[in-house]
């Protein structure tokens, strides 16, 4: 990799399951706001911006075109990544560790409320075979759930722990996840990550930048990024994209096993167990108790109410905000993910800088 | 340290209307084929993909993810972007970056439409706010003629020169095995003669719908000598966008500011002063042939308001100065998410000497734009010299 690039500013919207106050722009500029104030800009500062946002969930063809004047994109360069925000924090990573660019803004955003979830799952099943069985992601992932065979308490263990440390929803009472309907077997409503409208933004920069900033600081240690086959087309008892992203990622970051901070975002429980396994945790239950200890899922990931499209931006962010605080060179691992159960994996090395 | 990078390797299907004998899978397949064959390459000599295209125009939703399979791209990074007219382009430059920052060694930018199984119009209407634009949106066209009108106010080109660019591009057209519209005999008259689509667009100062797909290889230093004997050596990858609603943009089309300021950027990193002096041939994206005169300007290639003495003057013919699209440009071949990585395809080709009949004789140095958007920009210069 060519130059570093540094975190030194971080916002994120109060997301929530409607936010009827406010429109796409309204909702990505309040992040975009919070991210200038605690990076010390002003919006004309930003030299360019990378987004992400997802026409199908946005209802809008080159969806971008909401929020890029309020991210600085006007006669600047804006790019928009149709996928996870992991995506786009490594993207612009890419482009500022090349010295084309100092300072980028990176946004991401999704209303899912103003969305049929069903409909825009739907649009990503295969045209000639799959969609006339009129699918959705929860479909696909219960068979990955029955194929995996971890129990609903197990599942209950870790919904209930990520949902105990969200920034944004209340504790789940007892028995709720026993108690949540059934939506395809084995799954039941809590096993999936909660339907939420919000946007994150954050402020990348170079060296030089963040010296002169002189604001706390995170470097993109890694960035692992890998696709997998079509989910039908593979096993979906093991996850290759993941094991490949954070291989990729932890050689980039020369670090030579996962940190102990692990910021996970897969949008159902028993995809926290799989990928807990792939980083070396141990069995489902060596997992599940990782995530009760707080190790996996600090703040709870996407199931703690993480929107789709913003989750992997905002488990970079919760990241960012804890390494801050520790200071010294502790480091933490972010991820995203895009597709269906989990296609294409992203992986991010961050540390303390 | 910065990488130096170069496009060594392209491939396009055989642009038409309507592919019926493939599906899209099939399609991107054949371009990123007849990329990789012209090197004795195959997928697994790829280290990543960057895939464009209007998904919304097709239907599917992470259309990337569904075509791993067709473009090899299980087990490696695979990148999405989306960016309208400019999709094309952005992945070129995507590529570029994953490329320069050492993310990757080879990166293959992969962008297509099958606009024959989806429907364009409707979702470019989209595009629009939903609350203050969308409902007196209606697809390009309309877009295009306000535009085009307040350009033809201000500059004063007349239909007749806007003719010339269409007549242009269709004659160029027929030398380019790839293109879609080829009339080498196609004549001013017919062409002011054709329907009016939207004062003072007419259908054949417009360009058209197609079906296709371009495959765009890019290697780092230490690859692109080794797989291209003449690698057209990345100088400039530049952006620029403009505002969200149309009413911001003053003047659009007549004035395009994005242009401008991507221009003045990619001019100066490559060291361009004079570009009718110093490129040997551009590839631009002109949606129509009004579009083509503005860009003359807003390029630099000529004065202010002087789009149409420039075509008046032969300048961008293939026998000009600055011959302007021999491929025969957007004008002649259109899928969206593409069109703009055909003009970094086409100049890369003129670059490396591989343009066939439609090669421009000794090009050193080659202009590639994208537009899309509200009048968005990306700008590539491209050279046989290793910056």
């Amino acid at each position: 990799m060519a130059g570093g690039a540094f975190i030194v500013g971080l916002g994120e919207t109060a997301h929530a399951a409607r936010r009827d106050d406010v429109n796409t722009t309204e909702l990505a500029w309040e992040a975009v706001q919070e991210a200038l104030a605690d990076a010390g800009l002003e919006l004309p500062d930003v030299g360019g911006a990378i987004t992400a946002s997802q026409d199908f969930w946005e209802g809008r063809t080159i969806s971008s075109m909401a929020v890029n004047e309020i991210a600085g994109g006007t006669l600047k360069p804006e790019s928009k990544v149709a996928s996870d925000g992991a995506l786009a924090l490594m993207y612009a990573a890419a482009r500022i560790s090349t010295g084309h660019d100092s300072l980028l803004l990176v946004v991401a955003h999704c209303k899912e409320s103003q969305a049929d979830a069903h409909v825009v799952e739907r649009a990503a099943f295969d045209v000639f075979l799959q969609r006339d069985l009129d699918p959705d992601e929860t479909v696909a992932a219960a068979l990955q759930a029955k194929l995996l065979g971890y129990g609903p308490e197990l599942r209950a263990r870790v919904v209930e722990a990520a949902r105990s440390r969200s920034p944004w929803l209340e504790p789940l009472p007892d028995g709720a996840f026993a108690a949540s309907a059934e939506t395809a077997s084995p799954l039941r409503e809590l096993d999936r990550a909660p339907r939420m409208d919000g946007a994150c933004a954050l402020v990348l920069c170079d060296e030089e930048t963040a010296g002169r900033l002189g604001r706390p600081r995170v470097r993109v240690a890694g960035c692992g990024n890998a696709a997998g086959p079509f989910w039908i087309d593979g096993d979906l008892t093991a996850a290759p994209a993941f094991r490949t992203a954070l291989a990729d990622a932890l050689a980039q970051a020369g670090w030579g096993a996962p940190p102990e901070q692990l910021e996970l975002s897969p949008p159902f429980a028993h995809q926290v167990l799989l990928l807990g396994g792939e980083l070396g945790l141990g069995g489902p239950e060596d997992v599940a108790a990782a995530v009760e200890s707080g190790r996996l899922l600090p703040t709870g990931g996407a199931l703690a109410g993480r929107p789709t499209v913003v989750a992997g931006l905002s488990a970079a962010i919760a990241c960012a905000r804890r390494l801050r605080d520790e200071g010294g060179r502790a480091r933490a691992l972010a991820h995203g993910t895009t597709g269906l159960v989990g296609q294409s994996q992203h992986v991010l090395c961050l540390e303390a800088a | 340290m910065r990488k130096t990078v170069a496009a060594v390797a392209t491939g396009q299907t055989d642009h038409v209307s309507r592919r019926l004998d493939v599906g899209i899978p099939e399609l991107v397949r054949e371009a990123v084929d007849r990329c990789l064959e012209t090197r004795e390459l195959a997928l697994a000599d790829v280290d990543a993909l960057v895939v464009g295209n209007m998904e919304m125009f097709e239907g599917i939703n992470l259309v990337d993810h569904w075509l791993v399979d067709a473009i090899g791209a299980a087990g490696k990074p695979l990148w999405k972007l989306n960016n309208g007219g400019t999709v094309g382009s952005s992945i070129a430059i995507c590529a570029y970056y994953l490329v320069a920052s050492g993310y990757h060694r080879r990166v293959l930018a992969v962008g297509f439409e099958k606009q024959s199984e989806g429907s364009t119009q409707s979702a470019i209407t989209t595009v629009g706010d939903p609350v203050w634009e969308r409902a007196v949106m209606a697809g390009a066209i309309g877009n295009f003629a306000a535009m085009t009108s307040v350009y033809v106010d201000e500059s004063g080109v007349t239909p007749e020169q806007a003719a010339k660019v269409a007549v242009k591009a269709r004659r160029n057209a027929a030398r380019n095995p790839h293109a879609h519209l080829k009339m080498p005999n196609l004549t001013v008259e017919e062409v002011l003669a054709s329907d009016m689509l939207a004062y003072p667009v007419r259908k054949l100062d417009f360009c058209p719908s197609s079906d296709g797909a371009c495959a765009v290889l890019f290697a780092a230093e230490e690859d692109a000598s080794l797989l291209s004997p003449r690698p057209a050596w990345i100088h400039a990858a530049v952006t620029a966008h403009d505002q969200q609603y149309m009413g911001d943009s003053p003047k659009r089309l007549a004035e395009m500011r994005s242009l401008i300021e991507a221009r003045r950027r990619g001019y100066a990193q490559a060291g361009i002063e004079d570009p009718v002096r110093d490129f040997d041939v551009a590839e631009i994206y002109e949606p129509a042939t009004y579009a083509e005169l503005a860009m003359y300007e807003c390029l630099g290639f000529c004065e202010k308001g002087g789009g149409g003495r420039f075509i008046d003057a032969g300048v961008p013919e293939m026998d000009g100065a600055l011959p302007v699209n021999p491929s025969g440009g957007v004008l002649s071949t259109n899928p969206v998410g593409a069109t703009a990585l055909i003009r970094v395809a086409e100049a890369a080709k003129q670059v490396m000497d591989e343009a066939g009949d439609h090669q421009v004789p000794n090009v050193k140095r080659a202009l590639a734009t994208g537009y899309g958007g509200n009048a968005w920009t990306d700008l590539l210069v491209l050279s046989t010299e290793k910056p």
